[in-house]
């Protein structure tokens, strides 16, 4: 009998037989599984907020049906599954924090649904098209570390990798798994045993005002884990922000005197602290793009020449010229979205596509490096950037505003998927133009299926109520309500862009992104993921590098993929309407 | 020395610049003045980490010579590893070579601060094999022999032109 890490039998003995990659098999299997994750996370994220890129789950089903039931998947087969799905999948994200808050402010009608479709199509062709030269950039030159791109990699490479690998890997999944799945018995009707939060504060009689509270999740201790020494710095940056920035202002009396206990904490984030990392991000950002023009130089002369050479170089790579049409269509829809939908006129509507082109391409920079050091993505922050200058450059025209958002945060979050799936293809020897090309040919489906779930959830159940909350699209509208009432703190966001401009110039690479990001996230999450980067520096340190490729690494996947695959789980039995959160 | 002064007054300024722009308003006279501290952080930082990079290679314990040595060894290994014909075997060298070769782009990263460029055409030089030799990885993991070898043999002609880049930045 043929076990999971046979080589498939037909293929191993003949030395001639083309290397499967792209194939009818893998481009199916990753359409269909992507519609599924992109319809389940559609539903589930409207009701309790999160979604997942869902790359480690296809990788694993892939193995199961590639190589467990048409006997002859490859490695680099099985990269091309999880490339689909998680294309399809991933702009989700960007379309259901934006098109819902249309529907709850009842601006829906006033859009034809042609334009939500060409918005977010386009989003999701130019958030792959825009990192073409930041893939030799980031991947290549600078190396980062994209732990989900890593775990991801080992996930396809167990097979290959040794039963102890394999082993580590099952291990970690079943652990983090059972975890998640015991913190979720409440929603099965079961006792509540395992919290998802423990306040270590509380424990430590500390101060109310000081918050020391810890997220349990395997999934994040486990990004720490592959991510290492960059984690430290946002580790250090969290212990800044909430631990001397707190106390600091708070003796200095710069507090409101009504904000008392608790409420200290969240309003020193809330107003002071995340404001400024959203400033460090983008300044730390706009220096680490001027830095990295001599590099991006590089990559770009070096697609390029390949490109000439034509089938005298072995060119594996996009050519540069999918970029350029990439550009110059984003700016062709931006323009005739804003023309044709709002009253702006010729000028304006060519400016706001102007600045729309240069801001999705700057936004897709940062995610992509805040992925690459650190795993985090900090969409939320940006599509509130993203909407105060929409709103400015379309007069306050906010059904315009949320449509342009939308291409926004799907072409970011795409770019952050695929820069994760190019670091899994570098670390399986797969090619990178052959990923590209079935993202770009694949990306447009996920928009049309999160759209149409949007749109039977708006028939069935309305959306910004009991039913069905939209977490993320209450959050747009807030942000909407507050650009519009002038509370944007736009002051906070000068000063920290300047800070992070400032920290980028000091010769660690991307140090404005990693505190910007710390500042920005909220230490409930930075301690679990702080803890994975000192045991990976501890381990490293004690027992060597191969240490940590050969043990620590798929135990750490493990324990990302685990937590993952429960989230989708919850997320079907949501659908399906066994569980009602 | 100057390096840690620098990181010290980084992260001073770092610290002051916050506080002050944590304010409503900000006090924007306490973040220029952070700023400069910072300012001069950087340029020690910065001077102090080029001067240990020239320390290291005239010591020869890092900068280009540790790098050439790690192409070197990798280059002679990979070259063994292509005589070698059963395919696991094959498979579980290129593994440790990976594994091997896994420390030169952080050994590399020093060459930053000499030459952004000439980094940026050492990694892409180096990249480039190392991704065909996962290939090659992967295709013996999945019994494609043929596939495996011929990147075995890209991986070896891009370790060896990786060397070459390294000696024209020397």
């Amino acid at each position: 009998m043929e076990s999971f890490r046979d080589v498939p039998k037909n293929v191993a003995s003949d030395k001639r037989q083309t290397y499967r990659e792209i194939t009818p098999a893998a481009v199916i299997l990753g359409v269909l599984w992507g519609a599924f994750m992109a319809a389940s996370f559609t539903y589930a994220g409207m009701i309790m907020g999160f979604t997942s890129g869902g790359s480690a789950i296809a990788a694993i089903v892939g193995w199961g049906i590639l190589r467990g039931v048409l006997k002859k998947g490859t490695v680099v087969e099985n990269n091309i599954v999880q490339t689909i799905a998680s294309a399809v999948n991933i702009s989700v994200s960007g379309v259901i924090f934006t098109i819902p808050a249309l529907y709850i402010m009842g601006m829906h009608e006033e859009i034809s649904t042609l334009y939500f479709f060409l918005a977010t199509a386009a989003g999701a062709i130019l958030g792959i098209t825009f990192i073409i030269p930041l893939r030799k950039q980031m991947i290549e030159i600078d190396r980062l570390k994209f732990p989900t791109g890593t775990a991801v990699a080992t996930v396809l490479k167990t097979p290959g990798s040794g039963i102890e690998k394999a082993r580590l890997l099952f291990f970690g999944m079943i652990l983090s798994a059972l975890v998640y799945l015991v913190q979720q018995f409440p929603l099965l009707g079961l006792p509540h045993v395992l919290p998802e939060v423990i306040n270590i504060g509380s424990f430590l009689h500390l101060p109310s005002w000081i918050n020391l509270a810890m997220a349990l999740s395997l999934m994040v201790f486990g990004m720490g884990l592959i991510t290492g020494r960059n984690g430290l710095i946002v580790l250090a940056g969290g212990a800044l922000s909430y631990y001397i920035i707190t106390p600091v202002v708070k003796a200095l009396g710069w507090i409101p005197s009504d904000v008392q206990g608790a409420a200290v904490s969240s309003f020193v984030y809330a107003n002071m602290t995340r404001p400024l990392g959203i400033g460090m991000l983008l300044g730390g950002s706009i220096a680490g793009l001027i830095l990295s023009l001599p590099v991006i130089a590089v990559a770009m002369k070096s697609i390029a020449q390949a490109n000439k050479m034509g089938a005298r170089s072995r060119n594996e790579e996009l050519p540069i010229s999918y970029l350029y049409a990439g550009a110059g269509l984003a700016f062709l829809l931006l323009f005739i979205t804003a023309y044709r939908l709002s009253n702006l006129g010729l000028g304006r509507s060519l400016l706001t596509a102007f600045i729309g082109v240069a801001w999705i391409f700057i936004a897709s920079l940062l995610v992509a490096m805040s992925t690459g050091m650190t795993d985090w993505s900090p969409v939320s922050g940006l599509s509130l950037v993203s909407v105060m200058i929409l709103l400015y450059l379309t007069n306050k025209n906010v059904p315009l505003t949320i449509l342009l958002g939308a291409t926004v945060g799907v072409a970011i979050s795409g770019a952050a998927d695929m820069m994760q799936d190019l670091k899994t293809g570098h670390l399986v020897g797969a090619i990178p133009s052959r990923q590209q090309k079935v993202e770009l040919l694949t990306a447009w489906i996920g928009p049309i299926i999160a759209l149409t779930v949007v749109g039977l959830i708006w028939k069935a159940y309305g959306i910004g109520n009991d039913m069905v909350p939209a977490p993320q699209a209450m959050a747009l509208k807030s942000m909407v309500d507050a650009i519009l009432g002038g509370s944007v703190p736009i002051d906070k966001f000068l000063a920290g862009g300047i800070l992070g401009f400032a920290l980028s110039l000091s010769g660690v690479p991307g140090l404005g992104v990693l505190v910007g990001l710390s500042m920005y996230l909220p230490m409930l999450y930075i301690l679990p993921y702080g803890l994975g980067c000192i045991v990976h520096e501890l381990t490293k340190k004690k027992k060597g590098h191969e240490f940590i490729t050969e043990k620590v690494l798929p135990f750490a996947a493990g324990l990302m993929v685990g937590e993952a695959a429960m989230t989708l789980l919850f997320a079907v039995l949501t659908v399906a309407g066994v569980l009602h959160p | 020395m100057k390096k840690l002064i620098g990181n010290i007054m980084l992260t001073g300024g770092l610290i002051g610049g916050a506080i002050s722009a944590a304010r409503i308003p900000p006090m924007w006279g306490g973040v220029i003045g952070s700023l400069i501290i910072m300012g001069v952080g950087i340029v020690l930082r910065r001077r102090g980490e080029k001067e240990e990079l020239h320390r290291a290679t005239q010591k020869g314990s890092g900068g280009i010579q540790e790098l050439e040595r790690i192409l070197t060894k990798a280059i002679e290994d990979v070259g063994e590893i292509m005589k070698i014909e059963e395919h696991n075997k094959v498979r579980e060298s290129l593994s440790k070579v990976l594994e091997f070769l896994d420390g030169f782009a952080e050994k590399a990263r020093p060459l930053r601060i000499e030459s952004l460029k000439a980094y940026g055409q050492l990694m892409t030089a180096f990249s480039r094999a190392e991704r065909s030799l996962n290939r090659a990885w992967s295709a013996y993991a999945d019994g494609y022999e043929g596939e495996g070898r011929t990147y075995l043999e890209f991986g070896y002609e891009g370790l060896k032109e990786t060397l070459n880049t390294l000696k024209s930045i020397e």
